[in-house]
């Protein structure tokens, strides 16, 4: 047997594994305080904060382009569409995961199924993944039943296709948003920059826009580690749609801001508003300005690099208005334990596995075959 | 401070790559800028080759979709502009298509179709050093309307003809560099490619930038054709 | 029956601890005393001023915050009034830890299979038509049970007939939408920390999220009919566009057919 060649991200992914496992086996071992910060005062943090109100909004990509493709019947992005897919069904697996570590009763999280609350933000959410995970599966059985050369049931996902994607977007806009939804109970614990009635709005507007990103990213992820081409055009396509959409919620958040008597608090050298800053800084303006370049907009390392601004600040909104922003009226101070950090590292290490796996052995990047039509006919002259 | 330490974390993460990949680079880098080698070049399999160095693909739309191979970009290097011709206008099959322009060197194109101009790449327009790195994808460079596709496409290679091409092609541009046609290429050069030229000759990328005047229209002519 | 409350009459504890040590019993927790609201201490006395004791314990809200964030619906409003917990439906997500405004949820993070912790009005012994151990336990009436509606009237004629003594505000008569839990005090309320200090709305706080939530079913019937819509659209673009040209090639096809 052939032992694998040892690199270095591989020593660090063994290294991740094996801290990731042991923090595993002591949370469900001896409980959510033996692995981490959390207290009576402060009982959401990291693993609410990123692996599930953030992990969420980062697997965005896969519905826009659904939309793109399936529903706007723009054909063009098919090529990005089954990465988009994938990452979307292992970001959403990933959510599903990291929420059976934060449960404290992690084997009745299925619930929500039985027990009903409509009143809450919460239940919904719950649905909505719930259903937009099983969306999720369906479209990318198609992949699988392929390898699997099972033609019969990826003929039936095939005539569903149109119904599930529809199905897919409405799920994602209301699950996308209602995250938003999620902090509007909190108005008196939440600082003033980030607490507004149009939270679930700008939730919404900036998933998309780091959806955009982030399948931007997974081209460039995926040529570093996986050796696959990038279709530059395409995502030179989505970084314009981006510019768009980025403009909107700037424009819109400013407006909200100065509609509540807020504004001038971002010139504050409260900590709060200095994160606020930076993180509309390098979520919004930033990228925005960078894409304005056409320079920028068409170079494969303008794209990676506007793409990761976007990224880190929309991670960084996220969990401003989940963690920091709620800290000044906890009466304490919370920063993770290095369980809860190794854990959050772990899930993001299987989530680029798994993904690895499957663009392996599964048709994920090749061109996807022409739709049944084929080529439009031209019957040449005899 | 979470939101610091987690964006902390992730450029940590990206620049520890860029570290990682700098130092593996550095070596590979030496290795693969002497080491053009057979194994360098891949022919996609649903595109045709014209004898110029440029191929065709055809769209389902029924266009085709005009380029210059891998080959002929690695030995360009650095792309600095390209001169496209107006939409609309007709091309013929061996006639001059579009022009590269690479430092002060002009290399020309010859049309692989008969037909006409039905767009250009506007990415390969805004940054060509960049976007020609995908030779077979984003680095195209016309979009024709063919009209007189099958008699067109007898002068052309595809699949494993290809390959045999490629590799002939390959081995012609070493003879060029390296044996008879040495006088056309700089001392500097000589010196690189003779120090490695016990296996058979060993080219590097950007070759073309080291080569004067002559040696270049040399190429132009020998490799990518004269226009008829 | 009636929505029964409690009135806490600031100026009349002396902090001894009666209430907490009554709770503790009656709810088989350990007997330390503890200075703030804990898994294992649903209510305490705290000297927030100088002589000044204030006791915390559920507010018991009128329309409450953990009752509407529960995905599950773990926490019920009963007709009594106390807000109680059912630990079998909760799944520990801790939602209602995070959005209680009074920060009144705790949780025993230290097992395995953890619940929340909270005051529930000693909700069985209110349903007999009994009181609440603390209220039962206090040697001064300054937590006194009974009917909301009766306590609120009793707390203003204290008010009235004092003017000097209490600062003419009844607590919990509105914060949120009113709480079953009701505070009067002598000194100025925002005084005496949390959670007086805090600017809530008198609004209840599940109107904030129910505005939101409630454009749920809009948005997936307009989202369907427009998706949809659009979908027939472009379909209907991309057929219409492949029968065109299917149209002009076979026009050309006949009309050389019929030249020579």
């Amino acid at each position: 047997m052939k032992l694998p060649k040892v690199t270095f991200w591989r020593i660090v992914i063994a290294a991740i594994t094996i801290l990731g496992l042991y923090y595993t086996v002591l949370r469900y071992t001896k409980g959510l305080g033996a692995v981490t910060n959390l207290s009576n005062k402060y009982p959401w943090g990291l693993w609410v904060g990123f692996d599930v109100v953030t992990g969420v909004g980062l697997a965005a990509g896969a519905f826009i382009i659904a939309l793109t493709v399936y529903i706007f019947r723009i054909d063009e992005y098919k090529p990005i569409l089954r990465p988009a897919i994938l990452t979307g069904f292992l970001g959403y697996s990933l959510v599903a995961v990291g929420l059976l570590y934060d449960l404290g009763k992690w084997f009745d999280v299925w619930h929500p199924i039985v027990f009903w609350n409509p009143h809450s933000v919460m239940f919904e959410v719950a649905w909505c993944v719930m259903l937009y995970l099983s969306v999720l599966g369906l479209e990318f059985s198609t992949v699988v039943f392929e390898r699997l050369k099972w033609h019969r049931l990826n003929h039936l996902i095939h005539i569903l296709i149109i119904p599930l994607s529809i199905l897919g977007v409405i799920l994602s806009t209301l699950h996308q948003s209602s995250l938003g939804s999620l902090f509007l109970i909190v108005p008196t614990k939440l600082y003033a920059l980030w607490y507004s009635p149009y939270l679930p709005l700008f939730f919404f507007i900036s998933a998309v826009s780091v959806g955009l990103a982030m399948v931007t990213m997974e081209s460039f992820l995926s040529m570093r580690f996986l050796g696959k081409g990038i279709e530059l055009n395409l995502l030179n396509g989505l970084a314009r749609v981006n510019v768009l959409v980025m403009a909107f919620y700037l424009t819109i958040k400013i407006l909200d801001m100065a509609g509540r008597g807020v504004l001038g608090d971002i010139f504050s050298t409260r900590f709060e508003s200095i994160m606020f800053d930076i993180e509309t800084l390098v979520q919004v303006v930033i990228p925005f300005f960078l894409l304005l370049i056409p320079a920028v907009r068409t170079s494969a390392k303008g794209l990676f690099v506007t793409s990761l601004f976007i990224v880190i600040g929309f991670i960084m909104n996220r969990l401003d208005v989940a963690i920091t922003g709620v800290e000044a009226s906890s009466g304490t101070t919370y920063f993770p334990a290095f369980g809860e950090i190794m854990i959050s590292v772990f899930l993001v290490t299987m989530g680029f596995l798994a993904f690895a796996y499957a663009a392996k052995y599964l048709n994920v990047f090749v061109h996807v075959e022409e739709k049944e039509e084929g080529p439009v006919e031209i019957i040449h002259d005899v | 401070m979470v939101a610091i330490m987690v964006a902390i974390t992730i450029i940590g993460f990206v620049v520890l790559d860029l570290v990682i990949q700098s130092l593996k680079g550095k070596k590979a880098q030496e290795e693969q800028k002497i080491n053009l080698d057979f194994s360098d070049f891949r022919v996609p399999v649903s595109t045709f080759f014209y004898p110029g160095h440029t191929w065709v693909n055809i769209q389902s739309n029924g266009e085709v979709r005009v380029g210059f191979d891998d080959f002929v970009r690695k030995v360009i290097g650095d792309i600095e502009s390209i001169e496209f011709p107006e939409e609309g206008k007709a091309l013929k099959q061996g006639e001059k298509a579009f022009s590269v322009k690479s430092g002060n060197k002009t290399l020309s194109f010859l049309s692989p179709v008969d037909g006409e101009v039905a767009a250009i790449n506007k990415l390969m327009l805004a940054n060509p050093a960049e976007v020609a790195k995908s030779a077979y994808h984003s680095g195209w460079i016309l979009a024709v309307k063919p009209t007189n596709l099958s008699a067109n496409l007898k002068a052309m290679k595809i699949a494993e003809d290809a390959v045999e091409w490629l590799k002939a092609e390959i081995r012609r541009f070493r003879e060029f560099a390296l044996g008879e046609n040495l006088h056309y290429v700089k001392d500097e050069l000589q010196y690189e490619v003779g120090r490695t030229s016990q296996d058979g000759g060993c080219l590097s990328e950007g070759m073309l930038s080291r080569m004067d005047e002559k040696a270049v229209k040399y190429f132009e002519e020998e490799f990518l054709g004269k226009p008829r | 029956m009636a929505k029964m409350g409690i009135l806490i009459d600031i100026t009349k504890c002396i902090g001894c601890g009666a209430c907490e040590k009554a709770c503790k019993m009656r709810n088989g927790l350990p007997l330390d005393l503890e200075n703030n609201l804990s898994a294992t201490a649903y209510t305490v006395v705290q000297e927030r001023l100088p002589g000044t004791y204030v006791r915390r314990m559920c507010m018991h809200c009128q329309n409450p915050t953990c009752v509407s964030v529960c995905p599950v619906g773990a926490f019920t409003k009963t007709a009594a009034g106390p807000v109680t917990y059912d630990k079998d439906k909760c799944i520990g997500c801790r939602y209602c830890m995070y959005s209680c405004p009074f920060s009144v949820p705790k949780y025993q993070w230290d097992r395995v299979v953890p619940y929340i912790q909270k005051c529930y009005m000693c909700a069985d012994r209110v349903a007999e038509g009994s009181e609440p151990a603390c209220t039962a336990a206090c040697p001064t009436g300054a937590s006194i049970f009974g009917d909301r509606d009766q306590l609120i009237e009793e707390a203003q004629k204290r008010i009235k007939d004092n003017p000097h003594t209490y600062v003419d505000h009844l607590y919990g008569l509105e914060e949120v939408g009113g709480t079953s839990v009701l505070y009067l005090s002598n000194v100025p309320f925002e005084k005496l920390g949390e959670p007086f200090n805090i600017n809530l709305p008198d609004k209840p706080l599940p109107v904030y999220t129910w505005a939101a939530l409630e454009k749920v079913p809009t948005i997936v019937v307009v989202g369907g009919v427009v998706l949809t819509g659009i979908w027939w659209i472009t379909s209907r673009r991309d057929e219409v566009k492949k029968f065109e040209i299917k149209h002009k090639e076979q026009k050309k096809l006949t009309g050389k057919g019929d030249k020579p």
